[in-house]
């Protein structure tokens, strides 16, 4: 969720004067132990699980697919694989996070 | 499923399951999570060359999507994090020569395995000690005044037990001395920088991973940066550290790359979790909390070098 309770902040570790910054986290309010926390969490669990079939689609598909020519290529073309190998796992984390903040944006839209 | 690159047989799952977690700790701690994603790829049967260039490989990803959210929350120093590539760059390199040299003269499982441990215990009680000291030292103005780590503006409160330390690399007059405003320092020698810079890039390439758990603590404690400034600059040079790394990792056949593709999937979403929680913490207690983390990974290495036993 992207906007935990403060109940997970052990009580111990906060410091003197140190208050939650909230207008510099572009965060929305703090759960508390209510029906809205609930909710909240049961939208975080449809979203986990709305991106849990997505990865599970994309695991199937792609990586699955490309697991003998990246073989290939690690056995043949050292250099080539490497950059490769760089290129897919910056691709898929800018894929992912467009992916991921489209669907989260999606989702709370519709639970609004 | 088999990942034919490294000779490994992984559940996905499992894998991306240590990705999500790993992926939650590192963002809000600020490290990008080797000093678990390394033991766990270890415990899953990975051998130790492959653990150290794909954990980079992995780290690479997570910290793009990590840094990402900390510079949107101000919380990269961009003039320190470009002047520290210069330092962490020829320390990767050394690390990964280091990794060859295992390769072709000595069980580079163990080894690495070992030296890992070491590191991770004794940063464990570093950090405990510093952050409770500093917690029980005082919490008087007279305390913090003292022991504010950066300039007011820019320390959100933050202190340390051994800022003195930072204070005193500060009065080092080793020219050039550099300005950092961003992280409320204002002047310190750039080889004390860089020096930090490469010690930290020979435990990512030897040890795998961003190596911000030994980075961030020495950002916060030489440097005398402030904690939520070492976080998310310390993720902006991971990226550039990893990115390195990656690429002579493979070069040297250490990369397996549909492992850390399956596992980066799990730490995407992680990494926005977490690094959203460094708003609720600061300071010492973002790192007393970060103390039981590197034993975790230290006990899951010990576990896995005495039994022998693989999970996954």
């Amino acid at each position: 969720m992207l906007c935990p309770a403060t109940d997970f902040i052990p009580a111990a570790t906060t410091e003197p004067g140190q208050t939650w910054r909230r207008e510099n986290s572009g965060m929305s309010e703090p759960t508390t132990k209510s029906s809205g926390g609930s909710a909240t969490l049961v939208w975080y669990l449809v979203e986990m699980t709305v991106y849990a079939l997505f990865v599970f689609a994309y695991y199937l598909v792609v990586l699955h697919a490309s697991r003998s020519w990246l073989k290939d290529l690690f056995d043949a073309h050292k250099a080539i694989y490497a950059v490769v190998a760089l290129a897919l796992i910056i691709g898929q984390v800018v894929l992912l996070e467009l992916v991921t903040t489209g669907l989260f944006r999606l989702i709370r839209g519709n639970s609004k | 499923m088999d990942f034919p690159i490294s000779g490994t047989h992984i559940n996905p799952v499992a894998l991306m399951g240590a990705g999500l977690l790993i992926g939650v700790l590192g963002g809000f701690f600020g490290v990008g999570g080797s000093f678990l994603a390394g033991p766990a790829l270890f415990a899953f049967g990975v051998p130790m060359n492959f653990v150290v260039g794909t954990d980079l490989a992995h780290i690479v990803g997570k910290s793009i999507v990590a840094a990402r959210r900390h510079s949107r929350l101000g919380n990269v120093d961009f003039k320190l994090g470009m002047l520290m590539i210069a330092g962490t760059i020829p320390g990767v390199e050394a690390g990964a020569q280091g990794i060859q040299y295992l390769k072709r003269n000595a069980n580079v499982d163990q080894v690495v395995a070992l030296v890992f441990i070491f590191v991770l215990i004794s940063i464990s009680i570093f950090v405990a000690w510093e952050s409770l000291r500093t917690l029980q030292l005082g919490k008087g103005a007279r305390f913090n005044k003292a022991h504010s780590v950066g300039s007011a503006k820019t320390n959100k409160g933050d202190v340390s037990a051994l800022a003195g330390v930072a204070r005193r690399i500060h009065l080092l007059q080793f020219p050039p001395m550099i300005s950092l405003p961003r992280s409320g320092i204002e002047e310190i020698s750039l080889w004390a920088i860089l020096a930090v810079a490469f010690v930290g890039g020979v435990c990512s390439g030897f040890l795998g991973g961003g190596a911000g758990y030994i980075r961030m603590p020495a950002m916060v404690y030489l440097l005398g940066v402030p904690t939520h400034l070492a976080v998310g600059t310390d993720l902006f040079e991971v990226i550039i550290s990893g990115g390195y790394g990656t690429l002579t990792h493979a070069l040297k056949g250490n990369v397996d790359i549909l492992i850390a593709l399956v596992m980066q999937t799990g730490a995407a979403i992680g990494a926005k979790l977490g690094a959203s929680l460094t708003s609720y913490l600061h300071g010492p207690g973002i790192r007393l909390a970060f103390v039981p983390l590197p034993l975790l990974g230290a006990a899951l290495l010990i576990y896995t070098l005495i039994t022998g036993h693989h999970f996954g």
